[in-house]
C-alpha cells in the first residue's frame, strides 16, 4: 500500500451508473506517482467513465477520488490545474489555428505563458503548421495537438485516452519516448488504450478493468510473470496426444488449443520449464515447430477479461469470438 | 488574458459571426433603400403614407425609424447567432476541455456569454450605422430632403435609445443562450427562438387578453418597448400591447439576470458526457 504522498490517483469503491446501466461497480485504483500506468479494459468496461470522473466532467454515485494527495470532487477544480487530460477524441475550435487553440485554452484553468505554447507546438512537431486551421488537420495532427493541449499547463498528472490513436509510427515512438521521459521526471502518466503491445512497451504498471471493476492491478513484469505460459506449435493431428502430455505437466494449470488449424497449444506452465515441455513432447515423438515461453499483455488481457463460457445456447454459427465479449456498458 | 477577451478572439473569426452580420446589414440596408425606391415608384401617396416614409427616411426622425428596423432584425438574428455559437461549445467538446482544465463551469458560461454579447452589440451598432446610411440613400431615391442629421439633441437621444436597444438585445439573446446551454443543443435553442418569434408576432392577434398581458413582459416585447421609440406621425404611442419604456428596461435586465443565473446553475450541475 503506497502512501498518499506517493499516490497520484486513488479511487475507493467508485460507482457510477447511467440510469440502470452500471458503468463502474466499485473501482479501487491506486496509481503511484512517477509511473506510466496502463489502464486497460474491453469496450464498455468503464475506462472512459473513469476518465470523466477523474476530470470532474461527471459525478460519481458513491465512492471517493484522491488525486495528487487531495480529495477530489467537482468543487475542487483547482486540483485539475495540475492535471492534463485528453479524453475521447481531441476537441478544438476548428476555425482556429493550432496556436490560437492553445492560446484560447491556455486562458482557462491556470494561465499558460505564450512561450509554453510555442514550446509544445515544436515538441509535437506542429510548428510548421501552427498557423493552419485545425479543420484542415489530419486525424494524426489533431491527436498531436490534443497531446500538446493535455500538456499545456505542465501537469503533474497526465490522463490520456487512446493517445496513440491516428498517430503514424514515428509519432507513436515519439509519444512513447515523451511519456517515459515525463515519468522519469517524476510526473505520472495514466494511459487508457486498446493498443496492448504499445501499452506493454511503455507502461510500468497496468490495471485491467472489466464490467466496471478492476480485475487486476500491479507492475507489468510481475503480472506477466504470474501468468507465465508456454506455447508450442505442433502438427494438428498430434494435438490430442500433446494435450495429454501438457495437461500432465501443467498440473492444476490450464491447457488449451488456441488456433486449432495450426495447433498452437498454450499451457500454464512456469517459464523455466519450457525445456522440460519440449523434452517431454520430443520423447513422445512430437516435435514442436514452434515454442514460446512467457506471457504477453494481450494474452493476459484476454484471459482476465474473457466472459464466462456460455452455459445455455451454443454460439451462433459464424459468430466471431471477441466482438461481443465483455461489453458491459 | 481574460476569458471574455479570449472569447471574442475565438468567436470573432467564426464564419457564423460574419454571416450573421452580413445578413443583418443586408436586410436592414436593402429594405430601407427599397422603401425609398417603392415610394418614388408609386404614383400618388396618401398623406399618412408620405409622413411614414418621411419619418423613416429623413433626419432626425430616421434615427428612431432605423433603430426600430434594426432592433427587430437584430433581435431574431442575434438570438439565432448566440444559440448557434453556444451550442457548438457542446458539440465541439470545447466546454469539456475547459472544465477538464479546472476552469469554473459557471464562470466559463458567463464569460462566454459576455463575449457573445459584446459581438452582438458591435453587430447592432454596425447594422444601425449602415441602416442610417441606407435611410439617407432611400430618402434621396424617394425625393426627400436629408433633413437635419446633425441635430445634437436628436443625436444624443439616438445614442441613448441605441444603448437601451443594446440592453434589450442582450437580454433577448440571453434567452437563446440559456435554452441552448440547458438543453445542450443548438437546435433546441434555435427552434425555440424561431417558434417564440413567430408566436410573439401572431400570438397577440388571437390570444385571450389575459395571455396578451403576459406577452407584454416576455423578452421580445420588453426588448422592443425598452427602446422608447416614437412612432411615425399618427401612430399611437404607448399602445395597449406595450409597457412603459423604463419598466420594460427593468424587466429586460431581470430576464438577462434570470437567464444567466439559470444557465450558470444548469452548467454547474450537468454531466458532461459528450
Amino acid at each position: 500500500m503506497t502512501t498518499a504522498a506517493s499516490t497520484a490517483i486513488a479511487t475507493k469503491d467508485l460507482r457510477k451508473s447511467y440510469g440502470k446501466q452500471v458503468a463502474l461497480a466499485g473501482l479501487d485504483l491506486e496509481v503511484p506517482t512517477g509511473v506510466v500506468y496502463g489502464f486497460l479494459g474491453p469496450n464498455g468496461a468503464g475506462k472512459t467513465t473513469t476518465m470523466r470522473l477523474l476530470t470532474g466532467l461527471i459525478r460519481p454515485n458513491s465512492g471517493t477520488i484522491t488525486m495528487l494527495g487531495q480529495k477530489f470532487d467537482r468543487t475542487r477544480g483547482d486540483i485539475l490545474h495540475d492535471v492534463g487530460a485528453l479524453i475521447e477524441s481531441p476537441s478544438f475550435y476548428p476555425h482556429l489555428s493550432a496556436r490560437d487553440n492553445l492560446i484560447v485554452f491556455g486562458a482557462t484553468g491556470r494561465h499558460v505563458p505564450r512561450a509554453r505554447v510555442e514550446e509544445l507546438l515544436e515538441m509535437v512537431g506542429l510548428q510548421d503548421r501552427a498557423s493552419d486551421r485545425v479543420s484542415r488537420y489530419s486525424l494524426g495532427m489533431r491527436q498531436r495537438l490534443g497531446i500538446a493541449l493535455a500538456m499545456l499547463n505542465d501537469p503533474k498528472l497526465l490522463l490520456l485516452d487512446e493517445p496513440a490513436n491516428g498517430l503514424d509510427p514515428a509519432g507513436i515512438v515519439a509519444l512513447r519516448d515523451t511519456l517515459k521521459r515525463l515519468a522519469a521526471d517524476g510526473k505520472t502518466v495514466f494511459v487508457s488504450s486498446h493498443i496492448l503491445p504499445e501499452v506493454q512497451q511503455m507502461a510500468d504498471i497496468v490495471g485491467i478493468v472489466a464490467s466496471g471493476k478492476l480485475v487486476t492491478q500491479g507492475p507489468l513484469d510481475q503480472l506477466l510473470a504470474s501468468q507465465a505460459l508456454v506455447r508450442v506449435r505442433i502438427e494438428p493431428e498430434q494435438t490430442p496426444e500433446a494435450m495429454q502430455i501438457l495437461t500432465r505437466l501443467a498440473g492444476d494449470g490450464h491447457v488449451e488449443v488456441t488456433y486449432p488449424d495450426i495447433a498452437w497449444i498454450v499451457a500454464r506452465v512456469a517459464v523455466n520449464r519450457a525445456a522440460e515441455v519440449n523434452k517431454a513432447l520430443a520423447q513422445a515423438g512430437i516435435f514442436a515447430s514452434g515454442l514460446e515461453a512467457g506471457s504477453d499483455l494481450e494474452t493476459l488481457f484476454m484471459q482476465l477479461t474473457a466472459p464466462p463460457p456460455p452455459t445455455q445456447a451454443p454460439a451462433r454459427p459464424g459468430a466471431v469470438s471477441g466482438w461481443n465479449s465483455g461489453v458491459a456498458s | 488574458m481574460s476569458l471574455a477577451i479570449v472569447g471574442i478572439r475565438k468567436f470573432w473569426t467564426r464564419s457564423a459571426t460574419l454571416v450573421s452580420l452580413i445578413i443583418a446589414v443586408a436586410l436592414v440596408g436593402l429594405l430601407l433603400i427599397l422603401e425609398g425606391f417603392a415610394y418614388s415608384s408609386a404614383s400618388k401617396q396618401a398623406d399618412v403614407q408620405k409622413s411614414t416614409f418621411e419619418w423613416l427616411l429623413t433626419f432626425p426622425s430616421a434615427y428612431d425609424g432605423v433603430l426600430a428596423f434594426t432592433a427587430s432584425f437584430a433581435g431574431i438574428i442575434g438570438l439565432i447567432y448566440v444559440a448557434t455559437v453556444a451550442g457548438s461549445e457542446w458539440t465541439w467538446g470545447t466546454l469539456k476541455v475547459a472544465v477538464a482544465r479546472g476552469q469554473s463551469r459557471s464562470q466559463y458560461a458567463i464569460a462566454t456569454f459576455a463575449s457573445l454579447a459584446i459581438l452582438v452589440l458591435v453587430g447592432l451598432v454596425v447594422t444601425y450605422a449602415v441602416g442610417l446610411l441606407a435611410a439617407a440613400i432611400g430618402g434621396s431615391l424617394a425625393g426627400f430632403k436629408l433633413g437635419n442629421p446633425g441635430d445634437p439633441t436628436a443625436v444624443g437621444q439616438a445614442l441613448v435609445k441605441l444603448a437601451r436597444a443594446g440592453i434589450g438585445l442582450v437580454a433577448l439573446t440571453s434567452l437563446g443562450y440559456a435554452i441552448t446551454m440547458v438543453a445542450k443543443s443548438q437546435m433546441a435553442g434555435i427552434g425555440t427562438v424561431i417558434g417564440y418569434f413567430i408566436v410573439s408576432i401572431i400570438g397577440p392577434a388571437f390570444l385571450p387578453d389575459a395571455v396578451k398581458e403576459v406577452f407584454k413582459y416576455l423578452p421580445f416585447s420588453v426588448a422592443s418597448d425598452a427602446i422608447g421609440l416614437q412612432g411615425p406621425p399618427g401612430s399611437v404611442s404607448g399602445s395597449a400591447n406595450s409597457i412603459d419604456p423604463n419598466l420594460a428596461l427593468l424587466v429586460a435586465v431581470a430576464w438577462l439576470i434570470g437567464c444567466l443565473a439559470v444557465t450558470a446553475i444548469a452548467v454547474e450541475r450537468t454531466e458532461i458526457t459528450g
